[in-house]
């Protein structure tokens, strides 16, 4: 089993983009950022510290944050890399490695912690009366985040990984074609 | 700040990976032990240290910019980005001549398939999915030695015989093509020996197939409506049942003998 140090160590990137995640959407629904660690050797790798949510949206949204914003941004960022090895098994240069390396670091991240979840559940208790139509989405999301960190295990983020920048990027050049 | 003092609402993925335990934000039912509101008590470590009174430091977090870091490296990833995107036309041209390299295979032009496939060799070269290409239709041209060498230089050794006899392959279905294009033509004209001779070349070289054998019954009935005589007629029906006999859905031979039966019936010939 690899420690999980060792794949912050490698796949850094990916945490400091994974804070930046939860940093944007803070900024976003106006929560107050007091501290950020993007990354640090450590346990955890990166944090964020925010002043309470006003609401069970600001509070949604910041624990999505970071699947959203790594997800995208490791798909972007291996596009490139991806679209002529996938078209015409073009051969990689170091700018299309060094790529790939940061898409992959990038996706490796996308879900949020059992911690992101944990806040989010107790949020549904704390602003059950005024959640609103997101409390839906919130059990089976935080559940599935839950249930993402236990299939880590069994590299759960490396298959969705694959996902984000192989057959993402396969289906764009089916849809082109 | 000091960090251990904190709160830590959120954590990376990877914390989570080793464990690590999540810190939630005072929970609300805690609010009341607690001995201050803990969003205060942050601001006010925060104002001292910056000096600020409670209102000045809100309005310090709201507007506190990006580190400069996270601007720069953001902005060098996208460059990297834009200039990685920026070499994709060509391999986006490429694959487009390698469509139209087919079209041409497919029309038995070899001539205009290796010109195609060249030129975008010469763009994107040592290209597995080009030059591969190139090398097979390098053998399909005849040039046996430069299309395995083609092939060999940028499929593994394991491929690469699949590689040589795929191309080996094209030779025939291009001549095959090629055949078929002139037999056409000559249908097209009416010529119809020389189309019946085309076709018979091709089932030669490529055996029997329902399709061929169709396309000579249509020869031989064209033939005999131009008065070919009976012998024509009699030709035609053995391909047309020839055809069916090989593939009995086979649509266009099923007209065929439904236009024979209708010329044989009338008794003549135009």
């Amino acid at each position: 089993m690899i420690p999980g140090i060792l794949i912050a160590l490698l796949t850094f990137p990916g945490v400091i983009v994974h804070e930046i995640g939860h940093e944007f959407f803070c900024r976003l629904t106006g929560v107050l950022v007091y501290d950020v660690k993007y990354f640090r050797v450590g346990n955890p790798a990166g944090y964020v510290i925010h002043s309470r949510p006003k609401n069970f949206s600001q509070q949604f949204w910041i624990t999505v944050g970071p699947f959203i914003v790594n997800s995208v941004v490791a798909v972007v960022v291996a596009l490139p890399a991806a679209l002529p090895y996938f078209i015409l098994g073009a051969p990689m240069s170091i700018l299309h490695w060094f790529l790939l390396w940061v898409g992959v670091s990038v996706g490796m991240h996308a879900f949020p912690s059992s911690g992101d979840a944990k806040s989010l559940l107790s949020s549904i208790k704390f602003y059950r009366a005024q959640a609103g139509p997101l409390i839906v989405l919130a059990y089976p999301f935080a559940w599935a985040i839950f249930i993402a960190n236990v299939l880590r295990f069994f590299w759960i983020d490396f298959f969705y990984t694959a996902f984000l920048v192989t057959l993402v990027p396969k289906g764009l050049v089916a849809l082109i074609k | 700040m000091n960090e251990e003092q904190l709160t830590k609402p959120t954590e990376s993925a990877d914390a989570a990976r080793s464990e690590a335990p999540q810190t939630e934000q005072a929970a609300p039912e805690t609010q009341a032990e607690a001995p201050a509101d803990p969003d205060e008590a942050i601001l006010a470590e925060i104002g001292a240290k910056l000096g600020l009174d409670r209102e000045a430091t809100i309005a310090h977090l709201k507007h506190r910019p990006w580190p400069r870091w996270v601007v720069l490296a953001a902005a060098g990833l996208a460059v990297l980005v834009v200039v990685a995107l920026a070499m994709s036309p060509r391999y986006f041209a490429a694959a487009a001549a390698r469509e139209r390299t087919y079209a041409a295979l497919r029309d038995g032009d070899i001539d205009t398939a290796l010109a195609l496939i060249s030129q975008a060799d010469r763009s994107v070269p040592h290209t597995r999915q080009i030059r591969g290409l190139l090398g097979q239709v390098l053998i399909a041209a005849g040039r046996e030695n430069e299309g395995e060498a083609a092939i060999r230089e940028v499929v593994s050794s394991d491929n690469a015989t699949a590689w040589i006899s795929e191309g080996r392959r094209l030779e025939k279905i291009v001549r095959g093509n090629q055949l078929f294009h002139l037999a056409e033509q000559a249908f097209q004209e009416k010529r119809y020996d020389d189309a019946i001779a085309k076709l018979q070349e091709m089932v030669s070289s490529q055996g029997d197939a329902p399709n061929l054998e169709s396309s000579i019954g249509w020869c031989y009935l064209r033939k005999a409506e131009e008065g070919g005589g009976p012998e024509a007629a009699a030709a035609a029906r053995e391909a047309f049942n020839k055809a069916l006999a090989l593939d009995p859905k086979n649509q266009d031979a099923h007209d065929g003998l439904a236009e024979l039966d209708k010329l044989t019936t009338q008794g003549g010939s135009k």
